[in-house]
This record gives C-alpha cells, sequence and structure tokens, in this order.
C-alpha cells in the first residue's frame, strides 16, 4: 500500500511528513539505547529480507494481490523502534531507487507503516503475550498482531485518502480496511513462518524474549 | 548471529530475490485494487517528483523486466543489509 504522489493532498501529506520525520528520530532516540551490539547483523539481515519480501507479491482472490510488509517480524526480532527503523529506511530505499510510493506521499508511507503499522502491530504483540506468555501463545500473538498491523497501516492510508479529498470516508475505509482484511491473512502466514522458524533455532534473536530459551 | 548464519541467511533472501521474487503477482495490490475500484486511480498518474534509477522495479529503456527485477532484487538486497548494518553500528555505538 505504497501510496504515489497525486493521491494526497498538501494539507495531508505536509504534516505526515512532519509526524513521521519527529517518530522516526524519536525511534532512533529510544533504539540506541536499546540495541544490543549483537543484533547489528540481525538488523541488516531483516532489512534485506523486508526489502524482498514486499517485491514478493501473492495472488489474493477477485485479481487483487498483496506482499509481506512486515513491521511486526521486524519489530518482534529488533524491538518496536529498531523495527520502526528498519521500516522506514527500506521505505526510503524503494521511493528514491525504485520510485515506489511518491516522494511527496513518503511521509505518509511511513506514518501508515513504519509507525502506526509497525508500533501499533507491536504493542498488539506485547498484550498478546503478557496474557498467553508460551511457545504456541508467542505464534498466536505473532499472527494476531501481523494482520492487525495490516489493518492499522491500512486504516491510516484510507484516513489520509479522505482527508485529501480523494474518496469520500464512508466508501474508502471499508474498502482499504475490507482488502486488507484477507492480505492480511497472508502477512500472518508469513510472519508466524519465520517467527516460528526463528524460535525453533535461535530463540535468543527474539527481542526481550524469555521462551523457548535451553 | 554467527558469520555462517548471516551468509545463510543473506544466502536464502539472495535466492528469494532472483527466484521468486521476478515470478510474483503482477496483479494490483490492494491499494491500486481500490483505486481502481472507486475510480481515483488516475490521480496517481502525475508527473513522478522524483526520477529514480530503476522505476518500477526495472531497467528503465530495457524490454527485459526479468533482468531488471534480478538486478533490482540483488542491488536491493545487497544496499539494504548494508544500510541496516550500518544504522544498527551507528546506534550502538552512540550509546557509549
Amino acid at each position: 500500500m505504497h501510496i504515489p504522489d497525486g493521491f494526497l493532498s498538501v494539507q495531508t501529506w505536509t504534516p505526515a511528513w512532519v509526524i513521521s520525520a519527529s517518530g522516526i528520530g524519536f525511534c532512533l532516540k529510544k533504539a540506541s539505547s536499546d540495541l544490543k551490539e549483537r543484533a547489528i547483523p540481525l538488523m541488516g539481515v531483516m532489512s534485506a529480507f523486508i526489502f524482498v519480501a514486499q517485491m514478493i507479491n501473492f495472488p489474493i482472490m477477485g485479481g487483487t494481490s498483496g506482499h509481506l510488509f512486515g513491521g511486526v517480524m521486524a519489530s518482534v526480532l529488533l524491538g518496536p523502534y529498531a523495527g520502526a527503523t528498519v521500516l522506514a529506511s527500506v521505505l526510503i530505499f524503494q521511493c528514491l531507487v525504485f520510485q515506489d510510493g511518491g516522494l511527496l506521499a513518503l511521509g505518509a508511507n511511513i506514518l501508515n507503516m513504519a509507525l502506526a503499522g509497525t508500533l501499533g502491530g507491536y504493542a498488539i504483540y506485547r498484550l498478546f503475550m503478557s496474557v498467553l506468555g508460551s511457545e504456541k501463545g508467542f505464534l498466536a500473538a505473532c499472527a494476531i498482531a501481523s494482520w492487525c498491523s495490516v489493518i492499522i497501516a491500512a486504516f491510516f492510508c484510507a484516513l489520509e485518502l479522505a482527508i485529501s479529498g480523494t474518496s469520500p470516508v464512508g466508501i474508502v475505509i471499508p474498502a482499504m480496511v475490507g482488502v486488507h482484511m484477507i492480505i492480511g491473512i497472508g502477512e500472518a502466514v508469513i510472519t508466524v513462518a519465520v517467527a516460528g522458524f526463528i524460535l525453533k533455532t535461535r530463540p535468543d534473536l527474539i527481542y526481550k524474549n524469555r521462551i523457548g530459551i535451553k | 548471529m554467527k558469520r555462517r548464519e548471516i551468509l545463510l541467511a543473506l544466502g536464502i533472501v539472495l535466492c528469494l530475490a532472483v527466484f521468486i521474487a521476478p515470478f510474483s503477482s503482477s496483479s494490483p495490490d490492494g491499494l491500486e485494487w481500490v483505486a481502481k475500484k472507486l475510480s481515483f486511480a488516475k490521480k496517481g498518474e502525475v508527473v513522478p517528483t522524483l526520477h529514480s534509477p530503476l522505476p518500477d522495479y526495472r531497467i528503465p529503456g530495457s524490454e527485459n523486466e526479468l533482468l531488471g527485477n534480478i538486478a533490482a532484487g540483488f542491488i536491493g538486497v545487497l544496499t539494504m543489509f548494508g544500510i541496516g548494518c550500518a544504522i544498527a553500528a551507528l546506534l550502538a555505538r552512540q550509546r557509549k
């Protein structure tokens, strides 16, 4: 859901730029206090993986397609602030080198996916982990949180389209949220598969994890 | 992560970029689909604010879409790995 230029009005993309710039500044500050030295290569691998995963569109019904957005996956491994930073750097790179998402709309794309989707999704993951907290609970928390993260990002995107006068609010929000409820299932499946594999092989790589470590 | 694990993970990611990504679905994504259905897709057909070196993951002027996709994937994976490590290293150093 990379918004191209032309969909958003100046009154929408300007504040979105301001919010996302200060939001990412805040995330960088927070990440520097909790990112461990040993997470350096993990952050590199995660950035590369999310970039590729976003190139892989899987078909869903009705002639549309979706791809992993990866906010919950990145934040489950790196923590929310480094996770949001990874998403923002992927979005900036895609915009500058591949024209994927508009330059004016970049602030909005960072706000929707790197900030709202990733941080919101991570908050839901923590909430479910505090209740469930077992190995199976971890996978359930990843599934629910990653599904929700797509819906949150789609909702923010729809809201910006409505504020811009691109489409009426009562129409664009159900349309965007509806289609992303299906795309979110793909997000949940991939997130659970990757998170489950890491839990089995290197549970110590999971951020603030206490489960599955022998 | 051990050196062996990093290389293995990068190898898997590169394989995804070369063997899977070029053959992914070309159907419109969620937002493009909604834009078409609610007929505001045309608003996105503006002159882009900047000209990227590899627009839409293709080599400009080349008919070979597959080659462009693979090139984009390769460049993207290696660059993003570098950027991710660099940001993490800077953040970890700043703390000290």
